[in-house]
């Protein structure tokens, strides 16, 4: 999708009486209904079917400020205090989450970017498009408005989308109309006239003049003369009339935040065991991930945060959790989008790193990254698949432990058998290519970790017998070779080595053992094998 | 081992008669790797993919460093490596003289636990994309590796089917059956020590069990090669060095400097 698409191009879209085209600016609009209800519902499906409530204010004093569709059908009212809402036994209560509503709003924004990168952030609860030129991508403006539904819709939202020829015409369309709302140039009057006054937010002085004079609808206000209006409510009730009228063209108010992906979850149970968290961090990632591809963008760093019960932890009090108890990052050495692996790696981490208390409250951090870019060959080395070998990893360090896994790298150092093991990654880049010819093999050793302490019989200098703890015999000696270094540090090192053959029955043995000078004590280094 | 030869004979006696019968008896050659050791490799004609490889001997008979050779070969070849190590004797100073890309090498220490040491096998094999994985089970006791049963081995065996992954385990004394496509033993045949200097060790390696060239164990085949050990600068040219001194003596007249 170009930035360049919506830059002075004039859209066609579909006359939906006469079935012919006619030129003209489209605009989108998604709003979304009972807003702090839906802020839950996106991670709590099962909910949407039922009645739900969400309550604000500070303990005690807790009422009602959002209800969905089957609440208010039951009877429950804006306002009313929780007391009330005790007699009905089949709703479900919940208190409102600003941590959840940040990320609902978040995922508005990348459902409309998906479709144009030109968003105005209207409201908290709704977003306005500009789809100049995009026809030829989405298709009619009633098959783009089917498309956006969608989108809101695997994003766990239901939202109300209006299409119209400008942008406060698909603002007010979307706000009062469910569903979808297709509005052609030149028929907002016809489509709007019938909503509510309440819709343009008028002031508190304008509003009350609006009511005395019996004006309700938008037909009411737009029939009126503009000079009477301009004389009586100046320049806003001016402004509201072009509104009432369809009238109003404005440029959208872009801006172009950085986009945060951000889940989070505040539980009304505390959990205890990994299942049921599994069960939400799996939701949580699957949003994750819808909202990282709208964007197309993958993920390379998770942080995975959980608010953990504490004694003060009482139900009912808005807390802000906003010192979570325990934290997990997980850096990726590729960028992922697929929410299983994500979720399996998740799993590994938090069965060899389980939180120490019960969770209240889950929170799930993605930075975003741009996504690989890999051109396939027909002739390319064998190499397991990033995602596959990130799982491979995680399962092998979950029972062997991260510090017994990765890539051995040789120090800058000459002290024996100086290394540091690494994470494992498939190197970039082709190695440096080698004769094919046979070339001669060096001796290997098989090193004793820790060094195996021995006694050793000195005859004339050399070592003559060998005492180990299961063992002892006569020795073939050669050396000693001195090796010694960092002295500057705190652990230097100066021993003598010696290459030896022990025999013991009809079997030789080769070792390569030490004498270390600083504390006089005879070591196996290792075998030669 | 001697029923290998009577069914090839019964075989040719009654292709004769029964032709169609033994249509599906030649089985394609599997794709194979050298080993780096030219020895090896005329006697084995290399290590097969998608097949369980034994080598055994006992100490010092060679076999640790056929194992890192051939994952010379393997990393040479930009093909990834695993080496499973239970009790952590892998010495990365002896893989880089040797030549292995110690950037594409796995290492995994498991501590001495066998069950680890399998799973951790069977998890890398799943995961699949390694041109070989080697286990080291050299430092268990013999009745622990005799303990493992049957259907572990033949899990491996299927795991590693059918993919390009050659499965190398290294023991003491062979103990996979006939789960191991290729078997090979080493023992040491001499070393060599000169008055000051221990000049190498000679092994000789012999085929026990080929499925893919079952001729090659009747003839006794065997072949000895050499291994001189390591020097001093073969090992230290693997490693990274930042010699800022001698930098900076270049730029000083009249001092000659010698870079590795």
């Amino acid at each position: 999708m170009s930035p360049n698409a919506t830059q002075n191009v004039t859209a066609h879209h579909l006359d939906e009486n006469r079935n012919t085209l006619k030129p003209g600016p489209l605009y989108g609009c998604l709003h979304i209904p009972d807003y702090p209800v839906q802020a839950f519902l996106r991670n709590e499906p099962e909910l949407r079917r039922r009645p739900v409530a969400v309550l604000d204010g500070t303990f005690p004093l807790f009422t009602v400020i959002s209800a969905n569709m089957f609440a208010r059908r039951i009877g429950i009212r804006i306002g009313m205090t929780k007391l009330q809402l005790e007699r009905f036994s089949d709703l479900t209560v919940r208190y409102r989450s600003r941590e959840q509503e940040d990320s609902t709003h978040q995922a508005l924004l990348d459902c409309g970017h998906y479709f144009t990168p030109r968003v105005e952030d209207t409201a908290t609860d709704t977003i306005t498009l500009d789809l100049n030129g995009l026809s030829g991508l989405w298709g009619t403006p009633r098959a783009m408005a089917q498309k956006l539904f969608r989108a809101a819709d695997k994003l766990g939202l239901e939202a109300h989308i209006a299409m119209a020829s400008n942008p406060d015409a698909a603002i007010h369309a979307a706000k009062a109309e469910a569903g979808i709302t297709v509005i052609a140039a030149g028929d907002e009057m016809k489509k709007l006239k019938l909503l509510d006054l309440q819709i343009l937010s008028p002031s508190e002085e304008v509003e009350a003049s609006l009511n005395r004079w019996g004006l309700r609808t938008f037909e009411d206000l737009a029939r009126l003369s503009k000079v009477h209006i301009a004389e009586r409510l100046g320049q806003e009730g001016v402004r509201l009339q072009q509104m009432a009228r369809g009238e109003t063209t404005r440029p959208l108010h872009v801006l172009n935040e950085k986009p945060y992906f951000k889940e989070s979850m505040e539980l009304e149970h505390s959990i205890d065991s990994l299942e049921p968290l599994t069960f939400l961090l799996s939701r949580l990632l699957n949003q994750l991930c819808q909202r990282l591809g709208a964007r197309n963008r993958t993920t390379n760093e998770l942080r995975l945060a959980l608010a953990l019960e504490s004694a003060s932890d009482k139900k009912g009090v808005s807390e802000n959790h906003t010192s979570k108890d325990f934290v997990r990052t997980m850096r990726l050495p590729v960028p992922i989008r697929d929410p299983k692996v994500l979720l399996k790696l998740l799993q590994l981490d938090l069965d060899a790193h389980r939180p120490p208390r019960a969770i209240v409250g889950i929170t799930l951090t993605a930075e975003p990254a741009e996504p690989r870019r890999i051109q396939n060959g027909l002739f390319l080395p064998l190499a397991p698949e990033p995602e596959k070998l990130e799982l491979t990893l995680a399962r092998i360090g979950s029972i062997v432990g991260d510090d017994n896994i990765g890539s051995p790298k040789l120090l800058d150092t000459h002290r024996p058998g100086a290394f540091r093991l690494h994470r494992f990654a498939i190197p970039v880049g082709s190695a440096a290519k080698k004769s094919t010819a046979y070339k001669s093999v060096s001796l290997a050793i098989r090193l004793c970790r820790p060094p195996q302490p021995i006694s050793v019989e000195m005859q004339q200098g050399q070592p003559f017998r060998v005492f180990f703890p299961n063992k002892s015999g006569k020795v073939t000696a050669r050396g000693p070779w001195n090796t010694s270094g960092e002295w500057w540090r705190d652990a230097p090192w100066n021993r003598e080595e010696w290459d030896v053959e022990v025999q013991s029955g009809r079997h030789r043995t080769l070792y390569r053992i030490y004498h270390d000078c600083r504390t006089g004590q005879w070591f196996v280094d290792g075998t030669y094998d | 081992m001697r029923s290998a030869p009577i069914r090839v004979q019964l075989e040719q006696k009654l292709r004769d008669r029964y032709r169609t019968s033994f249509r599906f008896s030649q089985r394609p050659q599997p794709e194979t790797a050298l080993t780096g050791i030219e020895a090896v490799d005329q006697l084995s004609r290399g290590l097969p993919r998608g097949h369980i490889t034994e080598i055994f001997g006992r100490d010092s008979s060679g076999r640790t460093t056929l194992l890192l050779s051939a994952l010379a070969q393997i990393t040479e070849k930009e093909e990834v490596c695993g080496l499973i190590d239970p009790a952590g004797t892998f010495d990365p100073t002896s893989a880089a003289t040797i030549g292995v890309d110690l950037e594409r090498l796995l290492w995994i220490r498991t501590g001495r636990d066998i069950d680890q040491t399998l799973k951790a096998t069977d998890l890398l094999l799943q995961g699949g994309g390694f041109g070989l994985i080697g286990v080291d089970l050299g430092e268990f006791p013999l009745a622990t590796v005799r303990r493992i049963p049957f259907s572990s081995w033949f899990r491996l065996q299927r795991a590693v089917e059918d993919t390009p992954t050659i499965l190398l385990f290294l023991n003491r004394d062979s103990s996979l059956k006939t789960c191991a496509s290729l078997v090979l033993r080493l023992q040491l045949d001499c070393t060599d020590w000169s008055p000051h200097l221990f000049r190498g060790i000679r092994p000789r390696v012999e085929i026990i069990r080929s499925k893919t060239d079952p001729t090659a164990s009747w003839n006794n085949a065997s072949q000895r090669f050499w291994i001189p050990p390591a020097n001093y600068f073969q090992a230290v040219a693997n490693r990274p060095v930042h010699t800022p001194f001698i930098k900076e003596a270049s730029s000083i007249e009249g001092v000659s400097c010698h870079e590795s």
